[in-house]
């Protein structure tokens, strides 16, 4: 708080006169100057306006840097940065203020001038001292000490040592050192007679005095300075010098002519200039209630809070503004970002619009040839399934132009077969051994198809004609063992064959068979069901094998159903048919004179809730 | 009891006082068979070779017109106790039934009986199998596909066939596993058929194969079907001419164990 009127007052290079007229007649002179004057006019201007407006400093600073590009005026150049550094300093633009100072650096020392060199290093020190990188600061206000101390200036070196010593107590040196430096700046100030910088070392000094708690010797350099100012109508000096002469009386305990010479600083208060009003005012409140003047105390309490939220609006307002600016920019720059994301977007969507296109195109072709392959194919398919299906029925139609036809003798037939799909590999046979033998028989071979009806058509060609050597025809057992002699299932694809095999003598009413892994025939007689057939193995598994036959008495009028499993394996849509089911829906149907292999085939359809057996239908009847 | 000693007492007693139900007739040759009605079980001419046990059904003998029935328990066929006479009567079961063949004098014409094993008529009284302990530890999986499964138990080996029906689709995959199962060395093998509901020829005939293959290298394959349950897989129980077929596992494990 103590700080608040030790202004730096740095580069008072030239003192200004502060006229309007002044002004007036340089934006007169610019109509008739050339461009190498004009630069020089508008670098003067924005010299001019350096304590009163920084926007005019960098107003004027642009054109001239402008004019000096198109120029190429290095001069000019130099100048003009230096110019628009001044400005950005003030505006709080460390960044872009060091960037134009360095840049005046440059030029300044391609130029070779010594002046410029000193002034650019003192830019730089102020742009870091601004950015609260003092050390930094120190080294160039050094820097251009030693330039001001080669230029063999002495208002420069006052200048540089000024800066430096206002450094001092930032860079962690003890505030008595201070007071040299400022010593020096007045002595080398009061030299060449320059009363501006000779009083801006005595406020400074009489700061350091203040704040090394001796405000007697800080009362009596500042009134010294106020004396040289008054002398010189440095009014913005005198509010400084009145405001710190308060300070020090009140530390002094003189709190009279305290509260007395801070309202004298207010007379001298640049216009406008809010934040040092309200520091002024940070002070009178409580003079006045030092002084027992309450109700004044309460007024200027009252006016500091006035001018604080004046400030603060102030600062608000340029703060919002500033925010305003800055997310107006932000906004713009957001929408930009959001019109080239847009933009990206809709490329985006063009673009796998486009290929999603092309992907549909090349599907639908791919499909297309699909779809034309697979209807060829599939056309093909059927037609070989369709040449399949006519070589298997006519197959089936081989099989049944090898069966025997229906008889009606001493002893009747009837049959029924019914060839599945794929063909199941049935056939049967019979005929007569001689005048009172009748022999018949079934095949059953294993699996399905093609391979299975050419084994069963061979095996019954043999038994039809009867062609196994060394067999007797009348003896099944002989005819099974012979066959299975001569047919080992690793030789014929791991087919194997059932049989049944029987002979009828009709003049002793017997029957004798053998079966190979077949069914029994069922003999319905009277009401009484009897099983023909024993339980034995297949055809080609085991060759020495040996097959038994069984013998049966028969009665007259006696039938006999002869079948293959396909017959009775029949899935229903809850269980499988038992057997002994089967056996009955044959005692059933034998009872019946009409088509009783009709009524059977068509009962078992019903039970199995179907059109068609997954294998062979064969069934045999035989009544005498 | 030697077939000397057995034609001996056939011949001092009356049929009427011989129960041949306790009678041991190890190394007598004889052949079980199941007669079904109507059967002639032989014929008035017919070399007399064999007296007849009838275990259960019953049996109609003609003589001329002389006609008697017997029934459980007794026997016929006594003109083959003297050798090389025929029959004199005519015998037909009117009864499915069986009846043990005890065959006194070998037939001439060579025919080779398809006795299983060595049966004895008191191997009819019923002799409730001893459950097979299995502890876990016996067993180690072998292998577990999505169709057979295979488990060894001690040296035998267990597969089981998962598939409901067992058809020509599922023979060649059969074949193969069980090929590799024989491959393996097992001698003994089981193969559980419960869960079958459907088995075609084709597949029978893959097992049929497995057993000859088994069979090279003296190994032997029992099948495992709950013949009580149903006869609706009406085709397998004609496998009991070559395989050992049995109700359950325990049993099955139980007659490898016991060889």
């Amino acid at each position: 708080m103590k700080r608040i009127f030790s202004f730096i007052f740095i580069l008072f290079i030239n003192s200004s006169p502060a006229q309007d007229a002044y002004v007036d007649s340089l934006e007169a002179a610019l109509q008739a100057s050339s461009d190498v004057q004009k630069i020089n006019i508008y670098l003067d201007l924005s010299k001019y306006f350096s304590y009163t407006s920084y926007e005019k400093v960098i107003e004027y600073g642009k054109k001239a840097l402008d004019l000096s590009q198109k120029l190429n005026d290095k001069d000019g150049l130099a100048n003009a940065f230096y110019r628009l550094g001044e400005g950005l300093v003030n505006q709080k633009e460390y960044d872009k203020a060091f960037e134009y100072y360095l840049k005046s650096l440059r030029f300044f020392e391609e130029i070779e001038d010594p002046k410029g060199i000193f002034m650019a290093n003192n830019g730089i020190g102020r742009a870091y001292e601004s950015a609260g990188k003092y050390q930094k600061s120190f080294e160039y206000y050094s820097a251009a000490l030693i330039q001001a101390e080669k230029n063999q200036d002495k208002k420069q070196q006052s200048v540089a040592l000024l800066n430096i010593g206002s450094m001092i107590d930032a860079i962690g040196k003890p505030l008595e050192e201070k007071i040299e430096y400022y010593k020096r700046s007045y002595n080398l100030a009061e030299e060449v007679g320059d009363v501006q910088y000779m009083v801006f070392s005595l406020i400074n000094m009489a700061d350091t005095y203040t704040k090394l708690n001796k405000p007697n010797i800080a009362i009596k350099y500042l009134n010294q300075g106020i004396k040289i100012a008054e002398e010189s109508s440095l009014n913005f000096a005198l509010f400084h010098l009145y405001g710190n002469l308060g300070l020090a009386q009140k530390k002094e305990g003189n709190y009279s002519d305290a509260l007395e010479n801070l309202q004298k600083c207010l007379d001298y208060l640049p216009p406008d200039n809010l934040q040092w009003k309200l520091n002024v005012y940070s002070e009178i409140p409580e003079l006045y209630f030092l002084n027992n003047r309450y109700k004044e105390a309460y007024e200027s309490f009252l006016i500091k809070d006035e001018i604080k939220d004046t400030l603060f609006s102030t600062n608000r307002d340029q703060r919002f503004s500033e925010l305003q600016t800055k997310y107006e920019t932000e906004k713009k720059q957001a929408q930009i970002e959001l019109l080239e994301k847009d933009n990206q977007i809709q490329t985006l969507w063009r673009n796998s619009f486009v290929g999603a296109f092309i992907f549909a195109f090349i599907l639908s072709v791919g499909l297309y040839n699909r779809y034309r392959y697979k209807n060829k194919t599939s056309k093909e398919l059927t037609k070989l399934n369709n040449q399949l299906e006519g070589e298997l029925k006519q197959a089936a139609e081989y099989i049944e132009s090898l069966l025997p036809p229906k008889i009606d003798d001493r002893i009747k037939t009837d049959w029924k077969f019914i060839p599945s799909a794929h063909l199941g590999g049935d056939s049967f046979g019979y005929g007569f051994l001689d005048e009172n033998n009748f022999a018949f028989y079934l095949i059953d071979v294993s699996g399905h198809g093609v391979g299975a009806a050419l084994l069963s058509t061979s095996v019954l060609n043999i038994l039809k004609s009867k062609s196994l050597p060394n067999t007797d025809f009348y003896n099944p057992a002989e005819v099974l063992n012979n066959l299975n002699k001569s047919f080992n299932m690793e030789e014929h694809d791991d087919k194997y064959f059932a049989l049944w095999y029987g002979v009828i003598n009709l003049e002793t009413c017997e029957l004798v068979c053998a079966s190979a892994f077949h069914p029994p025939a069922i003999g319905i007689s009277n009401g009484d069901i009897m099983r023909f057939g024993k339980k034995e193995m297949m055809i080609g598994a085991f060759q020495d094998y040996c097959y038994e036959n069984a013998n049966y008495q028969l009665s007259k009028g006696e039938s006999i159903f002869l079948f293959s499993d396909g017959c009775f394996e029949v899935e229903t849509e809850t269980s499988n048919l038992e057997f002994d089911d089967f056996v009955n829906l044959l005692h059933t149907a034998a009872q019946e004179n009409n088509e009783p292999l009709e009524k059977i085939h068509s009962s078992l359809l019903s039970i199995k809730n179907s059109d068609k057996f997954e294998d062979d239908f064969s069934i045999l009847k035989i009544s005498f | 009891m030697t077939k000397d000693q057995l034609i001996n007492l056939l011949k001092t007693k009356n049929s009427s006082e011989i129960d041949l139900t306790g009678v041991n007739l190890e190394g007598i040759k004889s052949n079980l068979k199941h007669v079904d009605k109507n059967e002639i079980i032989f014929r008035s001419g017919d070399r007399a070779n064999s007296i007849y046990f009838i275990i259960n059904g019953e049996v109609m003998l003609t003589k001329g017109d002389e006609i008697s029935t017997i029934g459980e328990k007794e026997y016929f066929g006594l003109d083959s106790l003297n050798p090389n006479k025929e029959q004199n009567t005519k015998a037909i079961a009117i009864k499915p039934g069986i009846i043990l063949e005890i065959v006194l004098h070998e037939k001439s014409s060579g025919r080779i009986s398809t006795e299983v094993g060595k049966l004895s008529a008191n191997q009819f009284v019923s002799n409730p199998s001893k459950r097979f302990e299995k502890t876990v530890e016996e067993r180690e999986y072998n292998s577990n596909f999505k169709d057979y499964s295979s488990e060894k138990i001690g040296d035998i080996l267990y597969v089981k066939v998962k598939i409901k029906k067992a058809i020509l689709t599922h023979s060649k995959s059969f074949l193969k596993h069980m090929n590799n199962v024989i491959e393996s060395g097992v001698k003994k093998i089981i193969v559980d058929l419960t869960y079958c509901e459907i088995i075609d020829s084709t597949f029978l005939g893959v097992l049929v194969k497995a057993l000859k293959s088994a069979a090279v290298k003296n190994g032997e394959i029992v099948l495992i079907y709950d013949q009580s349950q149903s006869s609706t897989l009406f085709m397998i129980t004609y496998m009991d001419k070559v395989f050992k077929i049995f109700n359950n596992e325990e049993e099955a494990l139980e007659y490898f164990k016991k060889k």
